[in-house]
């Protein structure tokens, strides 16, 4: 473990990963080594290989804090598992302090999925609980021009560009 | 196993989420996989932008010419909002405004929408010979642009280059047989270059398409 994280502090993640992936060849049930693994991937932008890891990690029995279950909904949602993604921000969104990040995120989900109706009611439902989160009202502004809800689109846009 | 909550309102449409589609967004979004940062923020000028977009979509020409006017007035150099601006008066029926919102700009410091836009405008000014240039240094890099071809293909028969003309029509007919406007041109282009039969076959083929 020290190795590993010699090597992680050392900004090696090649070298991490070995000594893990060879930690894990020796006993796969090392829940510390699949946690540690899955964070290395993650931090090299490698989200389908964290994906195993993760659900690995959370089979045996381990519990996810909700700020890696944000983490974990962002990292699905980098190896286009949206459901899974969508799965983890509702998780994540639970724990008020990331309630509205989650929600954000989980509505920009949705509208990539296309689904601009339930996008735009989840930015609505964002901005009426926080009106200054910027975010949510780009968010919403562009959502609304995609579905070609022009009028409305411009709308948040002047709001948005509007000094409070 | 996991279960799940019963939610209402979106969040439940998200556990129904069907396959990935990447949107065709009007203003832009950096893709379904990544996603928005909570730091990230908008400038005004990136805003006004997307705003400036909006309006054109919406037709609200004069309104987009607005919000374009109001970033050229802190940002002159803003190239970006001289081609939105330039497209909108273009679009307006006003080329030589918008001529005039392209001058000076370096024509190497514009991007390929920019610069079809200036040979767009050479074009509304008959000023050929610097939009065959341009469409045609464009077309070396992306030969497959049919619609710029064909742009290129009337531009070469107004100025009676007729074997250029001709054998940009050809290349865009090998793509697109059944395309019968442009074989109506192409007949038409060799009636005047003088190859009648040529062009009686095929206007008469333009007819049976």
């Amino acid at each position: 473990m020290r190795l590993a994280k010699c090597w992680l502090a050392a900004d090696r993640s090649d070298k991490a990963e070995i000594v893990l992936t060879h930690l894990l060849d020796e006993d796969p049930k090392q829940l510390w080594a699949i946690k540690l693994l899955a964070g290395v991937y993650q931090k090299t932008q490698q989200a389908a290989k964290a994906v195993p890891f993760f659900t690995r990690y959370l089979a045996l029995g381990a519990k996810l804090d909700p700020p890696a279950e944000l983490q974990l909904a962002r990292i699905y949602r980098q190896a286009s598992l949206y459901d899974d993604a969508a799965f983890y921000y509702l998780k994540a969104a639970e724990e008020p302090k990331q309630k509205m990040a989650a929600e954000v995120e989980l509505a920009d989900l949705l509208s990539w999925q296309g689904r601009y109706d339930e996008a735009v009611q989840g930015f609505r439902q964002v901005l009426a609980a926080e009106p200054a989160n910027r975010q949510a009202r780009l968010s919403l502004a562009r959502v609304l021009s995609w579905a070609g809800y022009y009028q409305e689109s411009e709308d948040e846009y002047r709001r948005l560009l509007a000094k409070p | 196993m996991r279960t799940r909550a019963i939610v209402t309102g979106f969040i439940a449409s998200a556990l129904v989420l069907g396959p990935a589609r990447a949107a065709d967004p009007a203003v832009p979004s950096p893709s379904p996989t990544a996603a928005p940062s909570a730091e990230a923020d908008i400038s005004d000028t990136a805003a006004r932008l997307e705003l400036a977009k909006v309006l054109t979509y919406d037709k609200k020409y004069a309104e987009a010419m607005d919000v374009y006017r109001q970033i050229l007035a802190t940002e002159p150099d803003n190239l970006e909002a001289k081609i939105g601006l330039t497209e909108v008066l273009y679009w307006s029926g006003n080329s030589e405004a918008a001529a005039a919102t392209l001058k000076g700009v370096p024509e190497d410091k514009l991007d390929d929408k920019g610069k079809l836009m200036l040979a767009d405008l050479f074009v509304a000014k008959k000023d050929y010979e610097p939009a065959i240039r341009i469409f045609s240094t464009y077309l070396d890099r992306k030969p497959d642009d049919w619609a710029v071809r064909l742009k290129l293909a009337d531009v070469q028969s107004w100025t009676k280059q007729y074997p250029e003309a001709i054998a940009s029509y050809e290349a865009i007919l090998k793509a697109r047989p059944h395309d019968r406007q442009v074989r109506r041109k192409y007949g038409m282009v060799l009636s005047w270059a003088g190859q009648n039969e040529k062009a009686a076959e095929q206007l008469r083929q333009s007819l049976n398409e």
